[in-house]
This record gives structure tokens, C-alpha cells and sequence, in this order.
């Protein structure tokens, strides 16, 4: 039943909303799609609901003193206007998408470029982290993604997805449903990609388990990350890039550059993890309305694994309560060594 | 490309510092259900190896690779074909 009214949603969207606010001029398109989610927020209680306790656990989380209503609000909007990726941007002329951007550091991403290593462009989830790869296409940057296949993309960028060859893009995408060796081959086709001077776009916020992945805390929880990106750094010793893009609430998008890292072939991943994570986590308590997709994490059940939990310890007969492995202030109450031991 | 033995290509496995220390890694081993080596790890001994031995893998090569000997015979055929 869900299910159903999702995609009723979906396809009113794709066909009749979108149809007519591709009309309006970029900012304006991305503003009419905010008031449709806002809209939702005030007309569906569950969702409503569902954003408000998101945002109360992870503010108790956090010890941040968002303001609950009007973070929900704002969330609400983003939300709706994530979930449309860059769908928006069919039929949009570079000249006007270009202009809905406000850029910092642009002068970061062209100094690493020049260094003819390859980059490293270190993205994740927070805001609208799509819009990077439209920005550099419409910019005629060359680049690759290194992660999961987006979906539901615009006609441009689904066009550029779909390039083969040694350095194409088509085989790159990874996936956690691809058997044999085809990541072990992803990750060797992007340090070609390197080495061919090429941006690859990856992204340090994705929960993973595997031997190399490493305990990172974000959101106030520990989870299992990724190293991919670190270990690509170290071996192609191509500087590292991180970039935020945040919507901006006039309906434009603020893409920022940061500073080139690099990093010493014997760098301590949990380490370069956790200041990637730290940079992250601060950007969504600076501007919790870009966090839509990790507000819901303290409350994702579905993440398994990844969550570094401890064994659930019996206390009394026949009552088995999950140990709990942070204080009231969101401090870790064991030892890194302890978590991972116990973690399953 | 480099001469090389049997015993290179196992080393090289071993150095890698993937495998669990006092692992048995002989020509069968496979590297998933034998070594404990997923993805990742694999990148880093195929990389190990093409730095060691001069070469660079292809993908397709890369997709025939579940065990040691899997390794051993690509590198046999590279040689003899670096010989032809």
C-alpha cells in the first residue's frame, strides 16, 4: 500500500509537475519543488511526525540546539527536492544551470587539477551532492564517479553514465549486489582513471563492511565506512578534494571547494576517516537543513551490520537489554578495541 | 615484464600484509573463501604484484581471478606471449 502511494507520487511528478516547472528558470524551478514537500509536511501527518522525532533524537545526539519546527519545515522542502536528483535540469541550457551556482574555492579543484595526478573530489551525501557532477559536465571537467549508480538522473548526465572503453564510466559504477571481482575491477579502473588525469568523484560517508573498512562516528553513532577513497589517495598519490553543495534556501545551489589534502602512504585510515567525518558532521550541524539524508540515521534500523553495536549482555534472568555504548553526552562508553571485538 | 617463479607470485600474497599471519597460501588457496581477502584487499595484492612483475592488469583479467593459480596462469600467459 506503501508502495503504491509512492509511486502514484512518483508518477504525478515525473509527468505533470515536473513537465511545467522545468518552465521556470532554475532557482525558482528548485523553490516550487521545496513548497510542494513543505506542503506534504503540513498535510501528512506520519511524515511529519517521522521528520520531527528524526530531528529530536539526533539533536539529543548531538547537543545542538536546532530550532525542531522550522528544521522540519526546511527539511520537508529539501527532501522532495533530493528526491527529484537532477531531473529539474533536462532541457536547461549551461548558461542558465551555471548561473543558479554560487562557487567557493573553484580555484582548489584547478590547482589539483594542474598537479596532472588525477583528483580525488571527495564528495558525500549532504545537500545536493548530484548537482557537482552537473556542475563539472556543464563545465567540461572531465570526471568519473566511483560509487553506486545513481538513479532517476537527467537525460545529460544519464548520457554520460553510459560511457565505455578502458576509462569509460559504464563499468566503473559499483554495487553491493555485483559479484566476482567486479569492484576489485571498479577500483582498478579508477586509479587508471588517475593516472589519465581524470577527476573521480567518490564519496567518504558510505557505510560499509569489509575487511578494510574502518569505525567512523557520524551523526553521534559509530559505523563501519569505507576506506576505498583513502587507499586510492595513497596508492595514485592524487591530491584529495573535498566539495560540499548545499541548496541554498533562494533556490540556488552553493558549491564549495575545499583545499587539496594528500595523503603519506602510510596514513592511519581511521584516522583520515574521522577528520573526513568531523568535516562532514559539521556542516550538518552548521546547516541541518542540507542533512536530509543523515537525519534518519540514528533511527535506521535497516543498517545492520554497519552500526557498531555490542553484544546485547544479560541482566537479569531471562531480560536481555542491549549494552549501551555512549553516555548521555553521545561519548563512547568502550574502548575502540572493545567495539570491535564485540561488533557483529 | 619480470622472470618470475611460483614462489614470487606467493610471497608477493604473503608480503602483502592481507593475510592473517600463519595462513597457508599455496596455489589453490582462493582468496575469498581461503584467505579472508575481499575486494579491496585484492586490489592491493594485484597491485602489489603488477608494481612487482611490470605490468598492468586488464579487466578481464582481473574478472578470472578467484585462487593463486588463477594468478600464476595469467602470468604465464603474459610470458609466453612477451616471448612469441
Amino acid at each position: 500500500m506503501k508502495r503504491r502511494g509512492s509511486n502514484i507520487r512518483k508518477f504525478l511528478m515525473r509527468y505533470f509537475v515536473l513537465p511545467a516547472v522545468r518552465l521556470l528558470p532554475p532557482d525558482r524551478a528548485h523553490l516550487a519543488i521545496e513548497k510542494i514537500g513543505r506542503a506534504e509536511f503540513y498535510l501528512n501527518s506520519r511524515f511529519r511526525q517521522h521528520l520531527i522525532s528524526s530531528i529530536e533524537e539526533a539533536k539529543s545526539r548531538l547537543g545542538v540546539s536546532w530550532d525542531t519546527l522550522s528544521t522540519a519545515r526546511l527539511v520537508a522542502g529539501r527532501t522532495t527536492r533530493w528526491r527529484l536528483r537532477d531531473l529539474l535540469l533536462d532541457g536547461k541550457n549551461s548558461q542558465k544551470f551555471l548561473e543558479s551556482f554560487i562557487v567557493n574555492g573553484q580555484e582548489n579543484l584547478e590547482n589539483a587539477i594542474a598537479q596532472g595526478k588525477g583528483v580525488i573530489l571527495l564528495s558525500n551525501h549532504f545537500g545536493a551532492h548530484l548537482q557537482v557532477a552537473n556542475w563539472m559536465l556543464r563545465r567540461g571537467i572531465e570526471f568519473r564517479f566511483l560509487t553506486e549508480r545513481p538513479r532517476s538522473l537527467s537525460k545529460v548526465l544519464d548520457k554520460y553514465f553510459r560511457s565505455e572503453g578502458p576509462l569509460g564510466q559504464k563499468d566503473l559504477f559499483l554495487s553491493r549486489h555485483k559479484s566476482g571481482n567486479a569492484a576489485t575491477a571498479s577500483i582498478m579502473r579508477a586509479l587508471k582513471c588517475l593516472k589519465a588525469g581524470h577527476v573521480v568523484l567518490t564519496t567518504n560517508d558510505v557505510r560499509w563492511n569489509d575487511n578494510r573498512s574502518v569505525i567512523g562516528t557520524l551523526m553521534g553513532i559509530q559505523w563501519r565506512f569505507t576506506s576505498t577513497w583513502v587507499m586510492l589517495a595513497q596508492r595514485s598519490q592524487a591530491p584529495v578534494v573535498p566539495v560540499f553543495c548545499s541548496m541554498r534556501p533562494d533556490g540556488r545551489h552553493e558549491l564549495s571547494f575545499l583545499p587539496a589534502e594528500q595523503f603519506a602512504p602510510d596514513a592511519d585510515h581511521t584516522k583520515v576517516i574521522q577528520q573526513s567525518l568531523d568535516r562532514l558532521q559539521a556542516m550538518i550541524n552548521a546547516e541541518p537543513g542540507n542533512a536530509m539524508e543523515f537525519l534518519d540515521w540514528p533511527l535506521d534500523r535497516s543498517a545492520g551490520t554497519l552500526e557498531v553495536r555490542v553484544t546485547p549482555i544479560e541482566t537479569t534472568p531471562g531480560q536481555i537489554i542491549p549494552a549501551p555504548h555512549f553516555d548521555l553526552a553521545g561519548k563512547p562508553v568502550l574502548s575502540d578495541a572493545d567495539l570491535t571485538g564485540n561488533s557483529h | 615484464m619480470k622472470k618470475w617463479t611460483h614462489e614470487d607470485v606467493i610471497d608477493s600474497i604473503r608480503n602483502s600484509g592481507k593475510v592473517k599471519p600463519n595462513t597457508l597460501v599455496t596455489t589453490s588457496s582462493r582468496f575469498e573463501q581461503d584467505l579472508g581477502i575481499d575486494s579491496l584487499d585484492l586490489v592491493g595484492i594485484l597491485l602489489d604484484i603488477q608494481d612487482d612483475f611490470g605490468f598492468e592488469w586488464t579487466d578481464r583479467e582481473i574478472s578470472e581471478i578467484n585462487c593463486v593459480q588463477d594468478i600464476i596462469d595469467i602470468l604465464n600467459k603474459r610470458s609466453q606471449t612477451n616471448a612469441a
